[in-house]
């Protein structure tokens, strides 16, 4: 059995007469121990798809469909409790901000309990120990005293550490690591990533990364679902994908993204920018954008077609085809 | 088109001394401190100096004491004669900044022409009946269409109220431009589109360009020179294919070693430098090299004492670059 499996996974926005498609079709899986890794531009839908599969929509204006089974069990419109059982405990999550999540007024130990004591009926004493440990397993230098500071006594990296800790204390099956790293400077991103490498392989935990940055993917993520406009359009092994990209839009961010080895000194920049999600052009989304749009690219949605491997897929009419792909690259 | 290459910026023990915040808990007021600690930089006309180093290191602070936002508390800084006085005014139409918050820097109420043509007012760049035209070429230059100097900046998307900023700040021509961030709130895509065009105005103007990032990815492409800061102070600048290839500096080394890479085959055979612990405050910026509670180098050499009692000076080496290390030959060996 799969640990996370996710197919069809579609959320609607109704705000009024307007509806709009968020995510559109998401499928995935996810096994203990491994990395995936959710890319995208801003406004893709990965933190709506993330909070969908931890199932966090609430009762507002956004509601899901399809199917996200975890360890077997149906998530999509489970009941609040089931879902509350997991949350926190099974699966756990941290998000960009640190500072945005923690209480300013009140000490680092004192939230860590009470967060702890807000999942299981534990004595004091216990949820201490427990958190005392989860700020050690996360290398926070001198963990009992971390415990008496504040929020501002600490710094950007070490506030993402005690997120980590919070999300880690019952040692979940599966982490949901929302733009870990964004707000972090870039040495100090390094320390983060190789903790939740780290953690990642001491709890046999699974990661669902989310990031817009291709080469924290390419180092963290055994595999990679690329979106665009709310769609996945290209999933795979993360070497297949970023070295055989099959997708046009794959390919293009590729060619846009600097890199820090190549001397070419021209970025090749995709043209325009993604649309709307209330308002996406017929059939592939991308075809405004895309250098090799076919009469039938906008007649409908592609359907995702198997590449190189029965793994890798790719969202375009091109895909497949070895022909049209080789013009392609 | 031959070019000579003349100073356009000239910085000289430059420093910046803020007072302290108000710090939280019980302490009032903390000490002053230097947000810039004696930087020396030179940029010539139509070169792109590339400023990069963490949070907190001082590139905005450096970018606005240029540009005359922030008082100094020592040095000078000498932008190229003609055009203009040494008042606000006249630094102005030699040095314009463009930020990183596209969103911020336009203002609301005002269509994007009225934007573009209040410098060219101020500055009385052409002549009244001839703004109209010029805020037209303007937008035309930066890939917009003359037709939106009607529209107001929420009608336009962040790459393109990027744009808007870049076209407000090329107006009156400067020789030099300090783009701070201009594209770390914007998505890959459309970040290429805005970094081309910078290239480009660069070139066609022959303007200089001090360009500041935490991106050392973005800032290879863009530079021929690389500044790296750390703690308010330079600790290497070097052509940008000498120093991302050879850093002469612990710090540069690991911050290279750093940046996540595309390409899952050589990312798993390459193993980061992972420094420890914090970037230190200001207020307690370490004895000696001010790198040392950090560095790797001075790890690996057994904690040599020099590194602690003494502040390495930024020195010239015999390659053209300058590093602030008592042992820059043996970081690349490393
Ligand atoms: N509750 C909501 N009400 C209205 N719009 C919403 C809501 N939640 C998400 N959206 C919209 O859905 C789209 C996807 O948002 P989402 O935050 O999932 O994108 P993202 O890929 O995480 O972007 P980013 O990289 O900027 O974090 C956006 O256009 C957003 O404005
Ligand atoms: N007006 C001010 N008053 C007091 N301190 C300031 C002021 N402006 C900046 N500082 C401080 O000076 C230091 C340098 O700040 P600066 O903004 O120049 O850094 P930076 O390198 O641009 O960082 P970032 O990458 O976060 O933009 C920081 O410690 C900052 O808090
Ligand atoms: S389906 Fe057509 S428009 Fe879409 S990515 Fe493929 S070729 Fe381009
Ligand atoms: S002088 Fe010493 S501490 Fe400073 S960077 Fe060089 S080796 Fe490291
Ligand atoms: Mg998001
Ligand atoms: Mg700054």
């Amino acid at each position: 059995m799969r640990l996370l499996e996710v197919n069809d996974l579609t959320v609607t926005l109704n705000v009024g007469e307007r509806s709009a498609t968020i995510v559109d079709r998401l499928s995935l899986t996810l096994d203990r121990g491994r990395c995936l890794g959710l890319v995208g531009e801003s406004g893709s839908g990965k933190s709506t798809a993330a909070m969908a599969v931890i199932g966090l929509l609430g009762h507002g204006s956004l509601s899901a469909r399809g199917s996200v089974r975890f360890q077997g069990a149906e998530l999509v419109n489970a009941h609040a409790k089931t879902l509350r059982a997991l949350q926190g405990r099974e699966i756990a999550m941290i998000f960009q901000d640190p500072m945005s999540a923690l209480n300013p007024v009140q000490c680092i130990g004192d939230q860590i309990v009470e967060c702890v004591r807000a999942h299981e009926t534990l004595s004091k004493n216990k949820a201490q120990a427990l958190a005392l440990e989860a700020l050690k397993r996360v290398g926070m230098p001198d963990p009992p005293a971390m415990m008496r500071r504040y929020p501002h006594q600490l710094s950007g990296g070490q506030r993402q550490r005690v997120m980590i800790a919070m999300a880690i204390v019952f040692k979940p099956k599966l982490l949901i690591a929302d733009e870990p790293t964004t707000a972090l400077d870039l040495t100090i991103q390094a320390q983060i990533l190789a903790l939740l490498k780290q953690l990642s392989r001491d709890l046999d935990m699974a990661v669902l990364l989310i990031t817009h940055d291709l080469g924290v993917i390419s180092d963290m993520a055994d595999d990679i679902v690329v979106l665009y406009a709310g769609r996945p359009v290209e999933r795979g092994r993360t070497a297949d994908v970023l070295d055989h990209p099959g997708h046009p839009y794959t390919r293009g961010l590729l060619a846009a993204h600097p890199s820090i080895d190549d001397t070419t000194e021209r970025l090749t920049p995709i043209a325009g920018m993604p649309p709307p999600l209330w308002d996406r052009p017929p059939g592939c989304a991308f075809a405004p954008r895309c250098n090799h749009v076919q009469p039938t690219c906008t007649q409908r949605v592609p359907d995702p077609v198997a590449l190189d491997t029965p793994d890798h897929l790719a969202t375009c009419i091109l895909a497949g085809n070895t022909e049209t792909m080789a013009a392609v690259r | 088109m031959m070019h000579v290459r003349r100073p356009v910026l000239e910085v000289q023990g430059l420093s910046v001394t803020f007072p302290g915040e108000a710090a939280g808990g019980f302490r009032k007021r903390a000490a002053p401190f230097k947000a810039l600690d004696g930087i020396d930089l030179t940029l010539t006309n139509g070169e792109a100096l590339g400023l990069i180093g963490e949070s907190g290191s001082g590139k905005t602070t450096l970018g606005k004491a240029i540009v005359g936002l922030v008082p100094t508390s020592a040095g000078t800084i000498t932008l190229e004669a003609g055009g203009g006085g040494a008042d606000r005014r006249g630094r102005a139409r030699k040095v314009q900044m463009v930020f990183q918050d596209p969103y911020a820097s336009l203002h609301p109420r005002q269509t994007i022409g009225q934007t573009l043509a209040e410098p060219l007012r101020i500055h009385k760049a052409v002549p009244v009946d001839a703004i109209e035209h010029k805020v037209a070429q303007l937008l035309e230059r930066v890939g917009l269409m003359p037709h939106h100097a009607l529209r107001y900046p929420q009608h336009f998307s962040g790459g393109q109220r990027q744009r808007i900023a870049i076209a407000r700040a090329i107006a009156i021509e400067p020789s030099m431009i300090i783009a701070d961030e201009p594209v770390s709130a914007l998505d890959v895509s459309v970040q290429a589109q805005i970094l081309n065009l910078l290239d480009d105005l660069r070139r066609e103007r022959n303007m200089a360009m001090l360009f500041i990032s935490h991106d050392l990815s973005v800032v290879r492409h863009l530079c021929q020179r690389i500044a790296v800061m750390y703690l308010g102070r330079i600790v290497e600048v070097a052509p940008a294919n000498v120093l991302t290839r050879r850093p002469a500096h612990p710090y540069t080394a690991a911050l290279l070693s750093a940046v996540p890479r595309v390409h899952a085959g050589n990312a798993s055979v390459r193993k980061p430098i992972v420094l420890a612990g914090d970037i230190p405050s200001h207020a307690a910026i370490p004895s000696g090299c001010p790198f040392h509670t950090r560095c790797w180098l001075y790890d690996k050499k057994g904690k040599p004492a020099q590194c602690r009692n003494a502040r390495p000076p930024l020195a010239q080496h015999d390659d053209g670059r300058q590093s602030a290390c008592f042992f820059p030959k043996e970081v690349a060996s490393a």
